[in-house]
């Protein structure tokens, strides 16, 4: 079972963010080659990741789920605890390439919203002057990289923080963009889209809040009564 | 300063139950995993990614000299086996430098994400054609098989991407997987360039495994590439070598049957 765990670490680290899907495809035939009984149920699998996690902790890297709230798809995400974007995991990357990868975060932590529309991943990025900054194609492939890796997601056209940003540059986000982005006031975490109240304006998990209205009725940041419906 | 030590060996004593094969012989004890082992441990980690070779060089900015470094090293290495499976192999020559190996295969491509697997293909068809010429392949001949198979070295490939060449030449060659040598009769001769499994390969895949590929790719059966796998593994340990010289007479004809069985492909 262990070379099964180290095995599904090095795929994880390999992919970088996996959803149930891929976990699926990548543990079957493991197990099966290993003659280990598959982790079945959810509780199983999330002890599983968490074993795992429990060897790597010390060494600055986090394995975990998380719930990305645009696609309201669970995945796992393999980080390096407090990275920031300068500190690039990308050898091989030119200077100017891992620059337009902070060009991309920085455009998606500026906006009110944080997202933008695909083209704008394309436009007005800041090579520093340099002569040399990557071609169109190059960054279309780099922005593709980039999404499978975890780091943004796209949905309707539009191009968001992955599930793997918000989990690795959670403190660098907290720090830089402290105006568009805030914590929920119920668990603390950052809450980059989700739901406002229609009063202060202020974010807050949908899952969150859904939970505080069984018992209360007002937001809890400014007091009012909540009004805001929770569709989904 | 005394209690430091002892949580030093408290802490060492937690890393030393949780590995399993951690030597017993005093290595370091007093190592602990402080910033500057997460930080190499962790530049190893994400420079295996591409699995170019790792400078030791270029490691010495992550420690404050060249002691503790070395000292370090050895912890950093001994956490990669234990807790992910992971080898740091050392490769012949200087200046000294590593390649992150997996203690084992992978169990299936899923492993690999969706850009490695057209190279992880192409990689096993070349890694099995040249196990099936004797673990010796001309380069001329390698692409000529290439192009028969449809995948022109030249040209952009549907599914093996644009500039196949500079994958073969360039990127396995330098991920370790090929050896390629170039060897001049004379200087009036042109050179010849030819490819051979190289160090990672031979820890990554199995000679088993290729048979099998090889099987299923000729629809033949595994026993049908024995005097292959004879010749292969008695290169690897020359004591077998008497014995699979003998197959060695024979490998001509069976490969030219298997060349026959791929050209009918």
């Amino acid at each position: 079972m262990d070379m099964v765990k180290r095995a599904f670490l090095r795929a994880c680290i390999n992919h970088s963010c996996l959803d149930h899907d891929q976990i699926d495809k990548i543990l079957i035939p493991l197990c099966e080659h290993y003659q280990v009984t598959k982790p079945a149920k959810k509780e199983a699998l999330h002890e599983f990741v968490k074993d795992i996690e429990g060897t790597i902790k010390e060494l600055s890297q986090s394995l975990g789920f998380m719930k990305h709230p645009i696609t309201g798809k669970e995945y796992l995400v393999f980080a390096i605890t407090d990275a920031t974007p300068d500190k690039q995991n990308h050898p091989g990357l030119t200077a100017e390439e891992c620059l337009y990868f902070s060009n991309l975060l920085d455009k998606l932590g500026q906006q009110e919203d944080c997202h933008i529309a695909w083209n704008e991943a394309y436009s007005d990025l800041d090579f520093k002057g340099s002569t040399k900054p990557p071609k169109k194609l190059r960054m279309q492939t780099l922005l593709q990289l980039w999404t499978e890796m975890g780091y943004f997601l796209e949905a309707d056209d539009r191009l968001y923080l992955g599930p793997r940003s918000i989990v690795e540059f959670e403190f660098y986000l907290r720090s830089n963009y402290a105006d568009t982005i805030k914590e929920c006031a119920l668990c603390k975490q950052l809450v980059l889209w989700d739901i406002k109240c229609s009063d202060c304006g202020r974010k807050i998990h949908r899952d969150c809040i859904r939970k505080y209205l069984r018992t209360r009725s007002n937001c809890p940041t400014c007091g009012n009564k909540w009004a805001t419906r929770l569709s989904q | 300063m005394a209690s430091t030590s002892r949580n030093a060996s408290r802490r060492t004593n937690t890393t030393h139950s949780q590995s399993r094969t951690m030597p017993t012989q005093a290595e370091a004890p007093q190592i602990e995993i402080d910033h500057q082992v997460r930080a190499i441990l962790n530049y190893i980690l994400c420079h295996s990614a591409n699995k170019v070779p790792i400078k030791y060089n270029d490691l010495m900015p992550l420690a404050d000299n060249k002691n503790e470094l070395s000292k370090r090293f050895v912890l950093v290495t001994q956490l990669l086996e234990t807790r992910y499976g992971i080898r740091l192999v050392q490769l012949e020559g200087t200046p000294k430098r590593y390649v992150c190996i997996a203690e084992a295969p992978v169990a299936s491509t899923y492993e690999l994400t969706a850009a490695q697997r057209p190279q992880f293909t192409l990689l096993y068809i070349i890694l099995t054609y040249i196990f099936l010429r004797g673990n010796h392949i001309e380069e001329d001949k390698l692409y000529g098989m290439l192009d028969m198979m449809g995948a022109n070295v030249r040209e952009e490939h549907g599914y093996f991407g644009e500039n196949i060449s500079k994958l073969i030449e360039d990127t396995f060659v330098k991920q370790q997987y090929l050896k390629r040598e170039r060897s001049q009769l004379s200087p009036y001769d042109d050179p010849k360039i030819t490819y051979s499994w190289g160090l990672r390969a031979k820890c990554e895949f199995t000679y088993q495994q290729v048979v099998q590929f090889a099987s299923k790719l000729f629809d033949q059966d595994e026993a049908f590439f024995q005097q292959q796998l004879m010749l292969a593994e008695g290169m690897d340990n020359p004591e077998m070598l008497q014995a699979s010289s003998l197959a060695a007479d024979n490998t001509d004809a069976s490969f030219s049957e298997s060349q026959h069985a791929f050209d009918s492909q």
